[in-house]
């Protein structure tokens, strides 16, 4: 009996495997992976910040290959200030993409590792937070009153993009100086590797600027309670310095702990680094999947959000 | 299968030219593998793509392991049964003067199709509804074929627990199986 139900077994995922379209696999081989690296980068100072344009320059030779060059033209390391009112439409393209992004009920039914369903957020009870605009692309981020759900959308010349996600519930309050890391992720658009992180900042903090792990880094958008940052590539965010009123200080992001992947090569101590996550125990980084969130920052626990590698 | 460096370029295209290749050679074995577990085509996408960046991400040092497939097929299953817990996500990007769009569409057209067929098959519902951990040790045993031992490695935990998981797994396929009822989760009652 059990034999049959083996061999049934066997045919029955074949069968499902076979049914897979073409369309995904070859877009996934038509990706570009490749991260930055160091011996590409050209110089810079240690320590030393990037100018804007230096940052641009940078990521367009290093981070998107010959294969992209021009995508992501225009982007900056700094975001630029703009008001509100000059955001509107590109709030309400979002608006639009998000809507559109369910094609039918059960597109909007995600089975989590419980195998419970449950929906994605719907846009209707989502509100813009934030808005980042570097050079012609815009990043504006929305979420729910609990923080539970969020959505993206990056909007630019020749790119766009528009995702959602929710979380198993309400997410834990932020100090007053710390941020949280809510949503971050490497993924790729038409082949180009780009990073966003997206979190909560607490009510004192004025600023944040991640580290990326080349030693490059990116000013975020800070407003409203919310950060977040994206570039091209797919370097990780190894760490945050925050600004408050009292001064700065520099908060580690768990890019070297990733959930799901297996220890590094050699018994090494760190995990692979296809994202980073949220900063919870049991979070870290599983790019583009979920995230839990904690607090770091100034005065935060910042041990809360070290991991070891867990994918073996 | 170690990757073999070909010869008369230099060394950062040669790596490029490699993984490339990783790619080609394996993204459509790592599709399968994640569709089967996750059983959501575009969340398997996903995860293949994150994989595969991890994958790059330390390519001077995969390449050189015995078998790459492998471990890029270890961190996928990790990345998916790792991170649903915690949150779950969909995502769709949207571009109107994009082709891929189109192609999206349709494979989510594909999609609803396929799920027109699941329902005919009561076995394909039963798995469907498997606790993603259940589904992928099964899908690791008679979809991959490979030996408990393996199974235990990657995923981390002892032979003991992947026997029992399996085990428990084709229960409950062969109850849903017997069962002349609709295939649903219940609630204990007490």
């Amino acid at each position: 009996m059990t034999q049959t139900l083996e061999s049934q077994l066997r045919d029955a995922l074949v069968a499902r495997a076979q049914e897979i379209p073409s369309a995904p696999a070859e877009r996934l081989q038509a990706h570009d992976y490749r991260p930055r690296t160091r011996d590409l980068r050209p110089p810079v100072a240690a320590g030393a910040l990037l100018t804007a344009g230096a940052a641009a320059t940078a990521v367009l030779v290093v981070g998107l290959g010959p294969r992209a060059p021009t995508a992501f033209a225009g982007w900056t390391a700094t975001p630029k200030a703009v008001a509100a009112s000059q955001t509107d439409g590109a709030v309400a393209d979002c608006t639009q993409r998000l809507a559109a992004i369910p094609t039918s009920a059960a597109a909007r039914t995600v089975a989590g590792a419980t195998g419970h369903p449950f929906s994605l957020p719907s846009v209707d009870t989502l509100t813009p937070v934030l808005s980042d605009v570097r050079g012609p692309f815009t990043f504006i981020v929305f979420a729910n009153a609990d923080a539970s759900a969020t959505a993206s959308c990056i909007t630019g010349p020749e790119f766009t993009s528009a995702s959602e996600a929710r979380s198993g519930g309400p997410q834990p309050s932020v100090a007053a100086n710390g941020i949280s890391v809510s949503w971050s992720a490497h993924t790729a658009r038409a082949g180009q590797a780009y990073s966003f992180l997206e979190g909560r900042a607490g009510a004192g903090v004025t600023a944040v600027t991640l580290n990326l792990a080349d030693g490059s880094t990116v000013q975020t958008t800070t407003d409203n309670g919310w950060f977040v940052a994206w570039w091209p590539g797919s370097t990780n965010a190894s760490g945050a310095t925050v600004s408050t009123a009292q001064g700065t200080s520099t908060t580690p992001l768990p890019a070297a702990a990733v959930p799901g992947c297996p220890p590094a090569p050699g018994g090494g101590s760190t995990s692979c680094a296809a994202g980073t996550q949220g900063m919870s125990a049991g979070g870290g980084a599983a790019a583009g999947m979920m995230s839990g969130s904690s607090a770091g920052g100034p005065g935060a626990a910042a041990g809360t959000t070290s991991q070891s590698s867990s994918g073996s | 299968m170690k990757i073999r460096p070909a010869a008369g370029v230099n060394r950062t295209e040669r790596r490029r030219a490699e993984f490339e290749q990783f790619v080609t050679d394996s993204s459509a074995a790592l599709l399968r593998t994640a569709y089967l577990v996750v059983w959501d085509l575009t969340e398997a996408e996903d995860l293949v793509q994150e994989c595969l960046l991890a994958v790059a991400r330390r390519w001077p040092r995969v390449r050189g392991m015995e078998h790459p497939h492998a471990y890029a097929r270890r961190m996928l299953i990790n990345l998916a049964l790792d991170g649903a817990p915690r949150r779950s996500r969909r995502r769709q990007e949207l571009d109107a003067d994009d082709p891929a769009i189109m192609a999206h569409l349709a494979d989510d057209a594909s999609s609803r199709a396929l799920r027109d067929v699941d329902l005919r098959s009561e076995l394909t519902v039963a798995l469907g509804r498997l606790a993603p951990r259940q589904r992928a040790v099964l899908v690791l045993r008679y979809f991959e074929d490979l030996p408990e031992s393996e199974v235990a490695r990657l995923l981390g935990c002892s032979v003991g627990t992947v026997k029992s998981t399996a085990s428990r797994g084709l229960a409950r396929l062969q109850a849903a199986m017997a069962a002349d009822v609709p295939l649903t989760t219940k609630e204990p009652t007490r």
